[in-house]
């Protein structure tokens, strides 16, 4: 258990609290109320007891966008089936939907789903509750919602002005690519200035699949970052490249320690096919530009032996 | 990126819904109960404009924490008085915490009142409903805090990952280490000076508290662009959020650094700061010594800079 992540300990804790809750209700539900929201209830209950047995075995559907959805719709359902078979005590699901729907899904997205559901949410208090009621209901609603949509705008907000003063790939550790061509470009003078070596390093992965899943790219990725960042020196600096590839900037360095350090990475990772990992490498010449190293290394992309 | 308008504007619009709702509660009789909403619009509104007009931000959330322990306690005597009606009230208490305090705060407020409402549920409800309604808030109050807590841990670590800072635009405090680390680092392999300059706006405290935000972060942006055109390629330029910047030169020597001081001073003296008129700059700087760390380096570039504006305070004190 200690090699989950926080967030992952928190929606397994979540998955389980909710599952074995909602198991509790239809247990009690099934006496005083109809057969079929009992069941209606339990199902759902199982659903978040499967979600947090994926969640203990790390086990990451492919289809897990399909998750939000489901959840968002069986809420749907299953407020509307309160009017039904429920009663009052379980018009309170109505609260659900607008903090799910602004949680799981986009600003926008959001309030549109929101909007469409609030008749719906109209209907159930009516059917379900008496007058006083009614406008205490439709005002905790409202509270409800629109501290859900404060939630997810200042959500937004944060990120949109964070995003672009991000400097690193949060998987990875590596350096955004479009850094790569300005560093570069100030390295070039740097080394022009001071009459020093600067290598540049092209690192291409092997893919088994042809067409991988978006997880196993990353995971392989993430394998090949711990390796390189164990080989550098603390004043290289590696980019990450179109998802799938690394490039490396190895300032006073020639092309014999570029090969050493090429060895060391693809040691590193504990991957079968680690030895199928090409790397190309391109010394600073004279008149060279950030644009023509980039080509070079690219050019000379090759297996590298012991 | 402070959080108090947004929080005003939300207890803005909680007391209009609390007015709508006394107006309802009025008029199916409920005296009482509408007595309370109207002592909650009373604690609300002053909050609202409080948070509106204030400055510093660490009141905030003291104040925060009074207007939601007032507002909690108000819903648990509404609880007493009608329990089916107010469990609809405090099924919105969990959300509002979690989005006006620090998710710690939160959680211990919040729980405190979940606990009381099981209480109060559990001695107005028969066994069967008390349960199913614990079990539905709880599975809500979870749902409040996971919603906050993911935000929260997303929102650290991109903080994390910035390397710029918003303010000024040059590189924040974090990747000054990261990058002063990096280049002791390379001299130590290429036997090279390294100097380290710090750079700070004179009065930047007042010139903020006078000319608001808006016109002091547009002088750290022109300060930051008019330094950036006087560095070669390879130095940079860092800000620490309070009004000083560093420089980082590599492969410079003291000199090197002493002819940057001289450019600088002459630079932003011939500079009209539109809104602010002259500033005055105090500059310390530091050349990287044989074993010494990042840490250590920037504290003595830092200490010079100190001792600098203490001279010219005293200068200034000698010329009246």
């Amino acid at each position: 258990m200690n090699s989950y992540p926080p967030v992952h300990l928190i929606k397994l804790a979540y998955c389980l609290i909710l599952g074995v809750g909602l198991g509790a209700i239809a247990v009690l539900d099934y006496p005083s109320s109809h057969l079929v929201f009992s069941i209606a209830t339990m199902l759902y209950s199982v659903l978040f007891l499967i979600n947090a047995m994926l969640l203990i075995f790390k086990y990451k559907l492919k289809t897990e966008g399909y998750l939000s959805q489901t959840l968002i719709v069986s809420i749907f359902a299953y407020s509307l089936l309160s009017v039904k078979y429920g009663g009052a005590l379980n018009a309170f699901w109505i609260y659900f939907f607008p903090v799910v729907a602004f949680f799981l899904f986009k600003l926008n997205t959001a309030i549109l789903l929101t909007a469409i559901y609030i008749p719906v949410a109209l209907y159930i208090i009516i059917e379900t509750s008496e007058p006083l009621h009614q406008a205490q209901m439709v005002l905790s609603f409202a509270v409800i919602t629109t501290v859900s949509l404060f939630l997810s705008f200042v959500k937004t907000r944060t990120n949109n002005l964070l995003e672009p003063l991000i400097g690193r790939d949060l998987n990875t550790g590596a350096q955004l690519e479009k850094f790569l061509r300005p560093t570069l470009a100030i390295e070039i003078t740097r080394a022009e200035r001071e009459g020093t070596g600067l290598l540049l390093m092209q690192l291409k992965i092997p893919f088994n699949d042809k067409r991988p899943h978006k997880h196993e790219i990353e995971e392989i990725v993430t394998k090949y970052a711990k390796s390189i960042s164990d080989n550098l020196r603390p004043f290289d600096r590696y980019y990450r490249l179109d998802k799938q590839n690394f490039s490396i900037i190895l300032p006073h360095a020639t092309t014999q320690e570029g090969t050493r350090i090429a060895q060391n990475i693809i040691h590193g990772v504990t991957l079968d096919n680690a030895n199928k990992t090409t790397f190309g490498l391109a010394s600073l010449n004279v008149g060279d530009t950030a644009d023509s190293l980039i080509h070079t290394a690219q050019k000379e992309l090759n297996y590298v032996s012991d | 990126m402070a959080k108090d308008p947004a929080v005003s504007l939300l207890y803005t619009i909680i007391a209009m819904v609390c007015i709508l709702l006394s107006i309802s509660q009025y008029i199916f009789g409920h005296y009482d109960i509408m007595f309370l909403t109207m002592i909650m619009i009373g604690i609300l509104l002053p909050g609202a404009i409080f948070l509106f007009l204030n400055r510093e931000q660490s009141n905030g959330k003291y104040v925060n924490v009074l207007i939601l322990i007032s507002l909690g306690t108000i819903i648990q005597y509404q609880l007493s008085i009608d329990p089916d009606l107010s469990i609809h009230f405090a099924f919105s208490f969990p959300i509002i915490c979690y989005f006006i305090l620090p998710i710690s705060w939160a959680i211990q407020i919040t729980f405190i009142f979940m606990v009381l409402t099981f209480y109060q549920v559990s001695t107005s409800h028969s066994m069967t409903d008390s349960l199913r309604l614990c079990f539905t808030y709880l599975v809500f109050d979870l749902s409040s805090f996971c919603y906050a807590y993911i935000n929260t841990v997303k929102r650290q670590s991109l903080l994390n990952l910035t390397v710029t800072d918003y303010q000024s635009g040059a590189y924040n405090n974090r990747h000054l280490v990261e990058k002063l680390n990096q280049e002791i680092a390379r001299s130590a392999v290429t036997k090279r000076t390294l100097s380290l300059v710090a750079v700070t706006i004179e009065d930047y405290g007042q010139i903020l508290d006078i000319h608001g935000t808006n016109i002091s972060e547009r002088l750290l942006k022109e300060f930051h662009y008019t330094v950036n055109g006087l560095l070669r390629a390879g130095d940079d330029v860092f800000h620490d959020c309070k009004g000083t910047f560093y420089i980082l030169l590599p492969n410079c020597p003291i000199e090197g650094a002493l002819v940057l001081k001289e450019r600088l001073f002459k630079k932003i003296a011939s500079i009209q700061w539109q809104d602010i008129g002259d500033i005055q700059l105090n500059i310390g700087f530091a050349t990287l010594e044989s074993s010494e760390n990042a840490q250590q380096f920037l504290q003595r570039a830092s200490e010079h800079l100190v001792k600098q504006q203490k001279t010219a305070l005293r200068l200034l004190a000698f010329d009246k």
